[in-house]
């Protein structure tokens, strides 16, 4: 026989399979028998991943207890009788206690692996509580101790008993009687909570059920404290691994934060609640939410995995896929297989999913709750359970999972819809149940309620043109449905529910970008909110939040400053300190730091954001991006980008959002080939996605747009302006990216398609003020795009609504008072002006605003200088490391004609803003030195400031007017492309 | 040397340099009572370990090995020292019987130690090989070595003495390019071995 290890040996080094096989048939000749054998080594070595490179097994200590019956040998002062069960943590004995008082007990020895002296320690750290609980449904334990060979072992109340789902299967307990088994189980639970103990390993072998008096079955909940001890390990990073695996025990009544192991989340009594839930889904099923053949199979990070992330089937759900066993579990139940299916779907689906949260702050409170839930379904009266944690996984799903934004806004819909009707049902079905208890009549009366919802949905579509229909217009008018059933008061007697809907119908039209509209929900949410709980509350917290971020997005900081601020202190006081879903609530505080110029402190936040969740790095980002490190701020994009990718794979939304992070830091950069092609990255990637609408990818187009144009791509420039346009004008909350992009097209002589672009946005506001005529935004939003087409008179009329409609506040004022500027009415843009003062209270922004409004017109400053003088200086004191607020005071000093110190204001705002917005100064800076005899350098300012300008802000209305105001002074020729009708908005950008 | 057991440790470890220094020196018959020597000091350091850590603890095979070499051969000179292949070889063989000893006496209690069969919701999740995966991989080790009695040889210093493959070469007298292919080979044949013998007991 040829050598089969030179044959194998020189084969394996061949890597292409067909010329291994040409080498194996000459080397190998016409034995067959050897070219099958060394063909099997050569399997062999493909298949045989890390055989033998993983060190063999670990030694261990054969000799142990759940091997070797302990009966007749005494351990303390107990006499061990009889070995009665052994689980996953040791054996049970039961055993005679001879003193102090003579009587049986079990006494559980615990198995090896763990380290006796920290497991009596913890023991005896809880021991006074455990003695403090007195419950007739939990059985005590009285001691700890360590027997001779160092194994620690627990002295409990010895029950006779059989677990819970065993003894209900073997009675054929109804669902009705399993249901009232388990109530008692809650409330022990309950009494051991408000001693303070957490069970941890709740599972039917901890609850065994045992015969009273009469026979009537008591059930017992078992090992209270033992978890603890022996569970709660400290885990070193060295010892993670084997320790964690030693003592996981079963993982299908563990709740996802117990599987999380990590140190940031401790386990509280709500994980108990889960494994009630877990042992509720089985004495109504049969079967645990995660199959037990799976799990034990699974890896051991797989298992981590779905007990964290995958949703369980809802046990109605599991049932109708039993197949065979339906039979047997409804049999059990003494019921059939479609009554079994019928009882269960619906409330207990709920209540059941409700103990089941992933996410403990969606959980029933407390045991008791969850028991007085049961309690409400035996009674027939409607539960509390399911519609707002419904509404909860379909936000995170809306905030994670943006792609699918038309699928989701139409789930969004149908969850909306089912949480109106649901609860409305819960209602509808008690009656109904009282009344004629016909579920007939219950399914019926919901299909009306759907159909009815979805048939009201779409006017707006209908009534916009072609090119300019946007899909989710439709959707937006479909939850403006819902909306209307709940103004009408389909929720009147639910406010709790209520607020609930609200605040996710404001954050789905968040989602969608309608920020708006949003807003008007989360008010009146927050408003229920704290009617329902009062005014210190997780979800007034939440609430607070979630307006203040809306708003403050719609650039109404004045309200969202204190919003988020009380929101956020609210929530520190519930959540610990660490709590992942303080970064979302963080990355909102930072936004608003950043707007506010509170660069160190947005810096700090952002870097606890990191502390929290190293991988939250885009508050990071975007600090750095203001402060102009913008090399720090691409390396950490990069990093953003590798992670974002390999976590989320290429083709995900928050690649995309990544791409276009890091293309705006090259742009910023100057790297304009590079910013380019990550634009078009994220374009196609919108593409591929299909998430080619929403407002990212409206800046997307646009900003490639500007990319191009800077580099003298001027028709491919124009092609990406069009397509962001014919988007953007869909979405009444973005109007001032089709103002600008209306401008830009303006400025190369496209006046007619600007034009044409604002009307539809004008269409698309005025079906929206249809649908929602009380929300003033929409009112002002429309007023912009009447002040860009220079039609003042319908910009006056829609800022007076806006004004009637929020008298209290000073931006509708402000909003008016820069229509009259530009339309040549000083005396009036005075009067709003002088309102808005009322209302303005200590708001830098607000002063600002209005400083900038007077300084920019001339006329307008003419009439009060000493006032305009007041504002600016005001605005600049209160925020004086704002480069834009010192920019407003410039104009203003050079309009009152102090040149020198107008200078000195303007060169302070360049040094703040790094080179952003360097023609606002700039052309003012020219002005003051020619004013000041200092010809060349003025020439010199006003030739930067039109490079920078038609680099950057090309057509840009307001500059234009200070381009040409500069020129005219200097002596030269005017702005050859700029219509002269043209105006702008007046705040800055 | 008729008697190689010791009680003493610090005897024991006197005799293992001993004969260390004798099988180095050409003698075939120290080589052979080096292994009782090393077996009882893997042993007695294996359940002294286990006494002083916990009740029960897993102790790393491989880690094992290494301490009981430091400790019989102790300081900086032994990482250096010629003799140090005959313990390990010694020590590889010793740690491998130690194994199967250990697979053996779990495999029995698990199946015949008049414990019930556990419910599968309470059987825990454990990283620990079955104890049937050593015993089979020592019964296909004693086929190969009959046949390949170098490549077992190999198999045998590292993985149970958790010599590295440049460590097994040095010790073995053989270039780390041949280890390589030894070792490529054994674990392909050791693996078709075992599985094939799995497969056919199922069926």
């Amino acid at each position: 026989m040829k050598d089969e290890k030179a044959i194998f040996t020189e084969a394996i080094a061949i890597a292409n399979a067909v010329e291994r096989r040409a080498f194996l048939n000459r080397a190998c000749g016409d034995d067959a028998e050897l070219r099958a054998h060394v063909q099997s080594l050569i399997d062999a070595h493909e298949r045989a991943g890390t055989f033998l490179e993983a060190p063999p097994a670990g030694l261990q200590n054969a000799q142990t207890h759940s091997a070797v019956d302990l009966a007749g040998t005494t351990i303390g002062h107990y006499k061990l009788l009889e070995r009665i069960g052994e689980g996953g943590m040791g054996v049970v004995y039961m055993a005679e206690q001879m003193r102090p008082v003579k009587r049986r007990v079990a006494l559980k020895i615990i198995k090896p692996g763990l380290d006796t002296k920290q497991v009596i320690a913890r023991f005896e750290a809880e021991r006074q509580a455990l003695a403090m609980m007195d419950h007739p449904n939990i059985a005590k334990v009285f001691e700890a101790g360590t027997t001779e060979t160092g194994h620690p072992y627990f002295v409990m109340e010895l029950v006779r008993g059989i677990p819970i789902t065993d003894y209900c299967d073997q009675h054929q307990l109804t669902p009705r009687q399993r249901l009232e088994l388990f109530l008692p189980v809650c409330q022990a639970v309950q009494h051991a909570h408000q001693k303070g103990i957490i069970h941890r390993d709740l599972k039917p072998n901890n609850v065994l059920v045992t015969l009273g008096d009469n026979d009537k079955p008591v059930p017992k909940v078992i090992d209270f404290g033992i978890a603890k001890a022996t569970g709660e390990q400290r885990l070193t990073d060295r010892t993670l691994f084997t320790e964690f695996r030693q003592l996981i025990g079963t993982p299908l009544y563990m709740s996802p934060e117990q599987a999380e192991m990590s140190q940031l989340t401790d386990v509280d009594t709500r994980s108990d609640v889960y494994s009630l839930g877990v042992l509720l889904y089985e004495l109504l099923t049969g079967t645990t939410p995660f199959d037990k053949q799976r799990l034990a199979k699974a890896a051991y990070d797989e298992v981590r995995r779905i007990i964290r992330e995958e949703e369980p089937p809802r046990p109605s759900t599991r049932l109708s896929t039993m197949g065979d066993v339906l039979t047997t579990v409804s049999a059990q139940r003494q019921t059939d297989p479609k009554k079994l299916s019928q009882t269960v779907r619906g409330e207990l689906d709920w209540i059941v999913m409700k103990a089941l949260e992933k996410e403990r702050s969606r959980r029933y409170e407390t045991a008791i709750g969850l028991a007085h839930d049961v309690g409400r379904y035996l009674a027939d009266q409607p539960v509390e359970a399911c519609p707002p944690s419904r509404m909860y996984r379909l936000r995170k799903f809306a905030r994670r999972n943006r792609p699918l934004l038309a699928t989701v806004a139409v789930i969004a819909i149908v969850l909306i819809v089912a949480t109106v009707f649901s609860s409305w049902q819960a209602v509808r079905a008690t009656r109904a149940r009282i009344e004629a208890g016909r579920e007939a009549d219950k399914q019926k009366a919901i299909n009306d309620f759907l159909q009815d919802m979805l048939q009201s949905a779409n006017p707006y579509a209908t009534s916009l043109s072609e090119p300019y229909k946007g899909k989710d217009v439709t959707v937006l008018q479909a939850i403006g449905g819902a909306v209307r059933r709940i103004d009408e008061g389909a929720l009147k007697d639910r406010p709790e529910i209520e607020a609930a809907v609200r605040d996710t119908i404001g954050e789905t039209y968040s989602s969608l970008g309608e920020r708006i509209l949003a807003q008007a929900q989360q008010r009146e949410a927050l408003r229920l909110a704290r009617q329902v709980y009062g005014p210190e509350h997780p979800v007034v917290a939440q609430d607070m939040l979630d307006l203040g971020h809306t708003l403050f997005l719609v650039g109404g900081r004045a309200e969202a400053g204190p919003l988020l601020r009380q929101g956020l202190a609210m929530q520190r006081k519930f959540l610990d300190e660490k709590d992942p879903r303080l970064v979302e609530s963080l990355r909102r505080f930072c936004q608003l730091l950043l707007s506010e110029d509170a660069d160190a402190e947005a810096e700090k936040v952002a870097r606890e954001i990191i502390r929290i969740d190293p991988r939250a790095t885009s508050a990071l980002v975007e600090v750095l991006a203001q402060q102009h490190r913008c090399a720090e701020a691409e390396s950490v994009y990069r990093q953003l980008l590798t992670s974002t990718e390999q976590e989320n794979g290429a083709d995900h939304v928050r690649t995309r959002q990544t791409l276009m992070g890091l293309a705006q830091v090259l742009d910023a950069e100057d790297k304009l080939p590079e910013a380019e092609a990550m634009y078009r990255r994220g374009l196609e990637l919108s593409q591929r996605l299909r998430f080619t609408d929403d407002p990212t990818y409206i800046c997307m187009e646009l900003n490639l747009g500007d990319v191009l144009r800077e580099q003298g791509k001027i028709d491919d420039a124009n092609v990406h302006y069009r397509r962001g346009l014919k988007c953007a004008v869909t979405h009444p909350s973005r109007q001032h990216l089709p103002i600008r992009l209306a401008e830009i097209l303006r400025a190369q002589g496209l006046a007619t398609e600007a034009d044409a672009a604002l009307r539809h946005l004008i269409a698309t506001f005025t079906e929206a003020i249809r649908a929602e005529p009380k929300i003033t935004q929409l009112w002002i939003g429309r007023a912009m795009c009447y002040r860009a087409l220079a039609e003042y008179t319908e910009a006056v009329a829609d800022c007076t609504k806006a004004v009637e409609l929020e008298p209290g506040d000073w931006a509708t004022w402000s909003h008016r008072a820069s229509v009259y500027a530009l339309s040549g009415h000083p005396e009036l843009a005075e009067a709003d002006i002088a309102k808005a003062m009322e209302h303005a209270d200590q708001n830098a922004v607000a002063y600002n605003d209005l400083a900038w409004i007077m300084a920019a017109e001339p006329s307008l400053f003419a009439r009060n200088p000493k006032l305009a003088m007041e504002l600016a200086e005001r605005s600049s004191s209160l925020a004086p490391n704002s480069g834009s607020h010192w920019n407003t005071l410039g104009l203003a000093l050079y309009r009152a004609g102090d040149y020198v110190k107008a200078i000195d204001a303007l060169t302070r705002s360049l040094q703040l803003q790094k080179g952003d917005d360097f023609s606002w100064d700039a052309f003012f800076l020219a002005m003051a030195r020619w004013r000041l005899g200092h010809k060349d350098e003025a020439r010199n300012w006003y030739s930067q400031a039109v490079q920078w300008m038609d680099k950057h802000e090309p057509g840009k209305a307001e500059l234009t007017r200070f381009r040409d105001e500069a020129s005219q002074l200097l002596q030269l020729p005017l702005s050859a492309t700029t219509p002269t009708t043209i105006s702008a908005p007046a705040s800055r950008p | 040397m008729q008697n190689p057991s010791i009680e003493d440790a610090d005897a024991r470890c006197a005799a293992v340099t001993q004969l260390l220094n004798q099988a180095k020196a050409g003698d075939r018959q120290a080589a052979g009572d080096l292994l009782p020597l090393v077996y009882d000091e893997l042993r007695a350091l294996a359940a002294k370990k286990m006494r002083q850590e916990r009740g029960d603890h897993t102790l790393q095979a491989t880690a094992l090995v290494h301490e009981a070499y430091l400790r019989v051969l102790g300081g900086a000179d032994a990482a250096r020292w010629d003799g140090r292949w005959h313990f390990f070889a010694a020590a590889a063989q010793a740690m491998r019987r130690i194994l199967v000893e250990n697979a053996r006496q779990r495999g029995r209690l698990k199946r015949g130690g008049g414990g019930e069969r556990l419910n599968l919701d309470d059987v825990n999740v454990t990283v620990d090989q079955p104890p049937d995966h050593l015993l089979a991989l020592d019964e296909a080790l004693i086929e190969f070595a009959q046949k390949h009695p170098a490549e077992a040889r190999l198999v045998q210093l590292r993985y149970f003495a958790g010599l590295t493959r440049d460590q097994a070469a040095e010790a073995l007298g053989i270039s780390p390019a041949t280890a390589s292919r030894d070792w490529a080979f054994a674990r392909a044949w050791l693996y078709k071995r075992i599985t094939e013998t799995e497969r056919s007991d199922e069926g």
